[in-house]
């Protein structure tokens, strides 16, 4: 949204408008409001559709790959225990429990030696925004980690 | 703050509330002897942690009829006295008006008491079936489902604008934050398929304008929600994983997740996160079992045209049914509905929101019945066909019916349409186990209100709920201190619509 500055006051028609033109299946199947009208309180809902929006669609492919990558790129060389409990940070503004830093390094071990045995589905899996100083293996485990950060309930919902 | 302790006081806070709840009932259940814990009660907590699907298979109260149920919501309510209930007199008072003190205390949406005036239908009407049922020559194919449909002509409504009476019709209460009667189900039944949602909504044309307070669970938790297909294009996306991850990698990531937020889940005891875990359980199914279903190649030609899935566009195509290619997809979404009943789905939610003719009544009538009619005869016959029409309930109906008084808006040269009529309206029902070849309840003479058998929205509501076997005295959910049902207040079971 860098690009998208006003000079002045703000005109509201056309940001109702640029919000409505948004409108794709996706605001659908996570029942954004429609905008027309003021929203006191969001409809809850909670669909396999919804998380199949999350766990496969592209745009949350890309953001999983840009949280990995951005947390590889902001390690200055830390271990992986201090860079798994900094995800947990960003994402969930908290410290992994020791239960949940054990689940999340088997994840990444597993996804790991999986690529490591696939370099090309690696290679296909990060190209959404590639890393060159790194294992492509390597970076492909991270980025099954995030995506499954984003896609944990605490991480969706506001509670 | 440290993050961690505010954790640890949202957990102290979980704690003090669930075992005031949780452990504290569990004593006094003890106490009182009872180890399942306040008999039909059925707490939402208590049964995630008991079962680890929300939606496993519920006995009913006592043997059912009915197992799925397709509801065909023709939103906008259509006109009762030019498609289901002919009214000779109307004809002859076409044109005149209403004694002042009939319409004294009415509340009409939009029309003008001072100088509004009966309006007769140009309908023709023929007798159907052994049971001579009366239908209009709008729906000639439904009319030779005549002996399978129990025709209901004095529904009434406490609502006369769209949106209230779609709330009435699907909650049984005008009222935001109650759940719909897919959600109520569900939650009393489960679901039968494991690879598919067990509510399920499809829309035509213009979609619906009540939107999704009309497939909510309200205070029940939200996988009892519908699910909304989308209507045009594939009816569900991103069945596929994302290109570089393969299904071995997805399935080891996702344990990982469930993993993950059932330990949530235990800490927070909030049920939406096991409804989560469910969705994304049932997610990773579906993307086996999904394209399977959306697939219409395995139908046979004869079957695919008897829907009319592929029909040319009516030459006269006109009015608010007209909206991306309805016709289409409303065929489609009637032959989705018995695949999913043969796949198990509970409840499926058919939704044709274009009746709201106000004008022009004639002409978009016209269109609409051709948009259904095929379709929903074709449904009938294949249910049948196939042995399922017995244990699926399907529902043809709307919020309200339509004035016998045409509708005198200002500025308007003459009246072509009728506005909204609550007190006095047709729905039809057919198979599971509805006794077909019946007219129930009767209208007086220009359809205005019910002479005979009035059916109050509660009793409808109580008599679906029998034929899934299902008391709705005793399904019930606590909620803000007192239990709530699909009849709110009132229902009583109609013996005569039951087989």
């Amino acid at each position: 949204m860098e690009g998208l500055r006003w000079r002045g006051p703000l005109p509201k028609r056309d940001v109702h408008l640029f919000q409505a033109n948004l409108a794709s299946p996706k605001s659908d199947h996570l029942r954004l409001s429609r905008r027309q009208f003021a929203c006191v309180d969001r409809n809850r809902s909670n669909t396999p559709l919804q998380a199949l929006i999350t766990l496969n669609n592209e745009s949350f492919s890309e953001a999983a790959c840009a949280f990995a990558k951005r947390l590889i790129e902001n390690s200055d060389g830390r271990s992986d225990p201090e860079k798994i409990k900094e995800a947990f940070r960003i994402a969930l503004a908290r410290s992994p429990l020791a239960s949940e830093w054990e689940q999340a390094n088997a994840l990444l071990m597993d996804s790991r030696q999986w690529y490591r045995e696939h370099p090309e589905e690696a290679k296909k899996w990060t190209s959404r925004f590639p890393l060159a100083n790194l294992p492509v293996e390597e970076y492909a485990a991270w980025v099954a980690l995030a995506r499954i950060i984003i896609n944990l309930d605490e991480f969706i919902t506001r509670e | 703050m440290d993050p961690s302790q505010h954790l640890e006081n949202a957990l102290r806070r979980n704690f003090l509330t669930t075992s005031a709840s949780g452990l504290g009932l569990a004593a006094l259940c003890s106490m009182l002897g009872n180890e399942k814990g306040f008999g039909q009660q059925r707490s939402g907590i208590d049964e995630h942690l008991a079962s680890p699907n929300p939606l496993a298979k519920k006995p009913p109260h006592f043997a059912p009829k009915a197992k799925n149920c397709i509801f065909l919501l023709q939103a906008g309510a259509p006109s009762q006295l030019d498609l289901f209930d002919p009214k000779p007199k109307l004809n002859e008072l076409h044109g005149k008006p209403l004694p002042a003190e009939m319409v004294e205390k009415v509340r009409f949406a939009f029309i003008k008491k001072e100088s509004a005036v009966l309006m007769g239908s140009p309908r023709k009407w023929s007798k159907h079936g052994e049971c001579g049922m009366d239908f209009s020559d709008f729906l000639p194919n439904l009319a030779t489902c005549a002996d399978d449909i129990l025709m209901i002509r004095s529904m009434q409504s406490e609502q006369f604008n769209h949106h209230p009476g779609q709330l009435l019709l699907s909650c049984g209460r005008a009222t935001f934050g109650l759940p719909t009667i897919g959600s109520w189900l569900t939650y009393g039944l489960g679901s039968e398929s494991d690879n598919l949602p067990g509510y399920v909504v499809l829309t035509s044309g213009r979609g619906s304008s009540g939107g999704a307070s009309l497939w909510s669970s309200g205070f029940l938790p939200s996988h009892y929600a519908g699910v909304l297909f989308r209507h045009e294009g594939e009816p569900v996306l991103n069945l596929s994983n994302p290109e570089g991850m393969p299904a071995e990698l997805q399935r080891r990531g996702l344990d990982t997740l469930r993993s993950l937020n059932e330990q949530r889940y235990s800490e927070m005891q909030d049920p939406e996160i096991a409804s989560r875990i469910a969705s994304y359980e049932l997610a990773f199914r579906m993307q086996s079992a999904a394209p399977e279903l959306i697939d219409l190649r395995g139908e046979s030609k004869q079957t695919l045209d008897a829907y009319g899935i592929d029909r040319p566009q009516h030459p006269e195509a006109t009015g608010r049914g007209n909206v991306a290619n309805a016709h289409l997809s409303f065929a489609r979404n009637c032959l989705l509905a018995r695949r999913m009943v043969e796949r198990g789905v509970r409840f499926i939610n058919v939704i044709y929101e274009a009746w709201d003719q106000h004008s022009d009544l004639d002409k978009d009538l016209r269109y609409n019945t051709w948009v259904v009619d095929q379709p929903v005869a074709a449904l009938l016959k294949d249910l049948k066909q196939r042995g399922l029409l017995e244990s699926t309930l399907v529902v043809w109906g709307a919020e309200f019916g339509r004035t016998p008084l045409g509708e005198n808006r200002n500025g308007r040269e003459a009246n072509t349409g009728r506005d909204h009529h609550p007190f006095a309206f047709t729905l039809w029902m057919a198979g599971g186990g509805v006794k077909g070849g019946q007219v129930y309840g009767e209208t007086d003479e220009i359809g205005w209100g019910v002479t005979r058998d009035p059916v109050p929205m509660n009793d409808f509501h109580a008599t679906l709920l029998h034929l899934f076997g299902l008391d709705h005295l005793k399904l019930t959910r606590r909620h803000q201190g007192r239990d709530f049902r699909l009849t709110d207040v009132g229902g009583n079971v109609v013996t005569r619509w039951l087989a």
